[in-house]
C-alpha cells in the first residue's frame, strides 16, 4: 500500500469513527402519536361490549373523563438524553380503563359505546391523572403512571379516593420508541391491575363469585 | 438474534464512558467559580429559575464496577448487575413516592430562594420561576434563550435515597449566566459563578441506632438480592411512616438548607492566587461520607447551624450534614 493510500483509508476511518461519534451524541426525540400507546384490549373494548365482554348482565362501573392533573404536559421525561412527548395521554388512559372490564364487571366510560354506556351503573370512578413520565437511570428506563380515583357507589353521594402507583423498570437497550411505549403500557398496566382489583372488591366485599362452569361438550363418537 | 442485544456497549458504552470522563475531570480540582467582585459591582437584572431534574424522588444505585477488565463480557455483566440493582430501588423506593405525592420540592426552594436571597442585597434575584430542566439540553434552551434579564440564576435541583436507603440527599447545581450563553459553557463562556451544593438528612432510626457504618456497609455488601430487597424495604418504610413526615422533613428541610446554603455562597468571594474559596482560618478538619456514592470525603467546617454543620469540599462544594453528637 502506498502512503497516498494509507493516508486515504486513514482519513475515511476517522471520517467514519467521527461520524459514529456525532451519532452517538445526537438524542433524537421521541415522539408518542395518538394511538401508539393504544393496548388491543382496549382496541377490543372501543369495538363494543360484546367483542370485549360478554357482559349483559353484569354490574356496570363508570368511568368519568380522565382529568390530568399535570396541567395537560405532553412532555414526559428524558431517558437517556431522548426527550419524549406524547399526545393525548388522557385519552390514552381513558381508552384503557374502557377495557378494563373483568368477568365480573363491565366498564361504562367515554371510550365504550352505548349499550354499556346506557345501563346504570353501580359504581362510578373519577379518574386523575397525578404522575405520568419516563426517565432513564445508568443502564435502567423507568415509566411511572400514578391514578387517582375517586369512587361513588351509585346511591351515595359520599365518595372514597384511592391511590394506584404503576411503575415499570428493566434495562434500555437504545430507547427506541417501541422500548418506551412498552414501558409506559406495563407502568399503566400495573396501575389498571390494582383498580380491577379494587373495583371488585367494592363490587363483591364477600369476594368475586366464582366463574361458572363451563358445560361440558357433547361426546362424540370416536371415527372408524 | 434480535439487534437490540448487541447495541448496548456501543452507543451507550460510548457516552457513559464519556460521562465519567467528565464527572472524574469535574472531580479533579476545584468546580467552584466564585463571583468576580467587579461583576458583583454591576449585576443587572437577573432571572432566577429552580430547574428539576426529577419528577419524583430517585433511589441512587452505586454501579458494578466488577466485571472491569473482563471486556466486553465484563460491561455486559456490570450492566445486567446494575440494572438488577436499579429494579429492585425502584420497587422498593415506591412507598416512599407514594408518601411524597403532592409534595413539592420545587416550589419549597422556590420560597426559601426568594426569602434567603433577599438577604443578599447586590443580588436582585425578581419572581423565582419553578420548572422542570431534566438534563443539560434544556438547560442550554433555557439559557439562551432570548430574555429581558441580563443574567440567569439557574438553580438545578434533585433528591434522591441513598443506596442502602438510609439518607435522602438534596443537591443543587448554582450557575450565574449572562443572557445568551449556554448553561454548561466553559472557558469565556462558562458561568460567572458557579457551586455545588448538597444536603444530607440521615434516617434516625436506620440502620440500628449505635451500628457504625462500616458495620452497615459490611451487612449490606454482603447481603443477598432478597436481603437487600427487604432491608430496602424495611427502610422505605420508616421513610413513609406517619404520613411520610419523616420522608417530607428530610426534602422540605433539604431544600430550604439547600437556599440558605446558596445565599451564603454566592457572596463569598475567593483570593486571587486561582483557589475556589477563602478558608476560613482555624476552621476544623471534618471527615464525612457521600451518601449517595459511599465514598469518604474530608472538608473544612465552615459554619455550624443548629444541628448542622456546613462543610467546605476541597472542590469548593458546599456540604450540609448532621452535627456529630459527642
Amino acid at each position: 500500500m502506498t502512503a497516498g493510500a494509507a493516508g486515504r483509508h486513514g482519513a475515511l476511518l476517522g471520517a467514519a469513527v467521527l461520524a459514529a461519534a456525532l451519532s452517538a451524541c445526537y438524542m433524537a426525540p421521541v415522539r408518542i402519536a395518538s394511538g401508539q400507546l393504544t393496548s388491543d384490549r382496549a382496541l377490543a373494548a372501543a369495538r363494543g361490549p360484546a367483542a370485549a365482554r360478554p357482559g349483559a348482565t353484569l354490574p356496570v362501573v363508570r368511568f368519568e373523563p380522565v382529568v390530568d392533573q399535570r396541567g395537560g404536559a405532553t412532555d414526559l421525561g428524558v431517558v437517556a438524553g431522548h426527550a419524549v412527548s406524547a399526545e393525548r395521554l388522557p385519552a390514552w388512559v381513558d381508552e384503557e380503563l374502557a377495557g378494563l372490564a373483568s368477568d365480573h364487571f363491565a366498564v361504562a366510560s367515554p371510550a365504550t359505546p352505548a349499550p354499556a354506556s346506557a345501563r346504570s351503573p353501580v359504581l362510578t370512578g373519577r379518574p386523575r391523572i397525578l404522575k405520568a413520565y419516563v426517565a432513564s437511570q445508568g443502564v435502567t428506563k423507568k415509566a411511572v403512571v400514578v391514578l387517582q380515583v375517586d369512587y361513588s357507589p351509585a346511591p351515595d353521594p359520599a365518595s372514597a379516593s384511592r391511590f394506584y402507583r404503576g411503575q415499570h423498570a428493566s434495562m434500555n437497550w437504545d430507547s427506541a420508541d417501541d422500548e418506551i411505549i412498552g414501558a409506559l403500557r406495563e407502568a399503566l398496566e400495573a396501575c389498571l391491575e390494582q383498580v380491577r382489583s379494587d373495583v371488585e372488591a367494592r363490587l363483591y366485599p364477600a369476594g368475586v363469585p366464582a366463574p361458572k362452569p363451563i358445560p361440558a361438550a357433547p361426546e362424540t363418537a370416536p371415527e372408524g | 438474534m434480535n439487534r437490540r442485544h448487541v447495541s448496548l456497549p456501543t452507543r451507550h458504552g460510548a457516552a457513559a464512558l464519556g460521562l465519567c470522563t467528565l464527572l472524574l475531570s469535574g472531580c479533579a480540582g476545584a468546580t467552584r467559580v466564585a463571583l468576580p467582585d467587579a461583576w458583583r459591582n454591576q449585576l443587572g437584572s437577573v432571572k432566577t429559575v429552580v430547574g428539576l431534574e426529577q419528577q419524583e424522588i430517585n433511589a441512587a444505585v452505586i454501579a458494578s464496577t466488577g466485571g472491569a477488565g473482563l471486556g466486553l463480557l465484563g460491561a455486559i455483566i456490570d450492566s445486567a448487575v446494575t440494572n438488577s440493582r436499579t429494579k429492585d430501588a425502584e420497587a422498593a423506593v415506591a412507598p416512599v413516592r407514594d408518601a411524597l405525592v403532592g409534595n413539592e420540592p420545587g416550589a419549597t426552594l422556590g420560597a426559601a430562594l426568594t426569602r434567603e436571597l433577599a438577604a443578599v442585597p447586590w443580588l436582585k434575584p425578581g419572581a423565582i420561576e419553578v420548572r422542570q430542566v431534566p438534563n443539560v439540553d434544556a438547560a442550554n434552551a433555557l439559557a439562551t434563550k432570548a430574555g429581558e434579564s441580563d443574567l440567569l440564576l439557574l438553580v438545578q435541583t434533585s433528591y434522591k435515597l441513598s443506596p442502602s436507603f438510609n439518607a435522602i440527599v438534596c443537591t443543587a447545581n448554582v450557575s450565574l449566566i449572562p443572557r445568551g450563553q449556554p448553561a454548561n459553557g466553559s472557558g469565556a463562556n462558562k458561568p460567572i459563578y458557579f457551586n455545588r451544593f448538597s444536603s444530607t438528612a440521615l434516617l434516625a432510626t436506620w440502620p440500628a441506632k449505635g451500628a457504625k457504618i462500616e458495620e452497615e456497609e459490611e451487612a449490606l455488601s454482603t447481603a443477598s438480592g432478597g436481603q437487600l430487597a427487604r432491608q430496602l424495604e424495611e427502610a422505605a418504610a420508616l421513610w413513609a411512616a406517619s404520613g411520610g413526615r419523616p420522608a417530607r422533613q428530610a426534602v422540605d428541610g433539604g431544600m430550604n438548607e439547600l437556599a440558605m446554603m446558596i445565599a451564603f455562597d454566592l457572596p463569598q468571594a475567593a483570593p486571587a492566587d486561582g483557589a475556589a474559596y477563602h478558608p476560613v482560618p482555624g476552621s476544623a478538619r471534618v471527615e464525612l461520607r457521600d451518601e449517595l456514592t459511599e465514598q469518604r470525603l474530608t472538608g473544612l467546617r465552615v459554619k455550624d447551624a443548629g444541628a448542622r454543620t456546613w462543610v467546605r469540599l476541597r472542590s469548593g462544594d458546599l456540604v450540609a450534614i448532621a452535627k456529630e453528637t459527642p
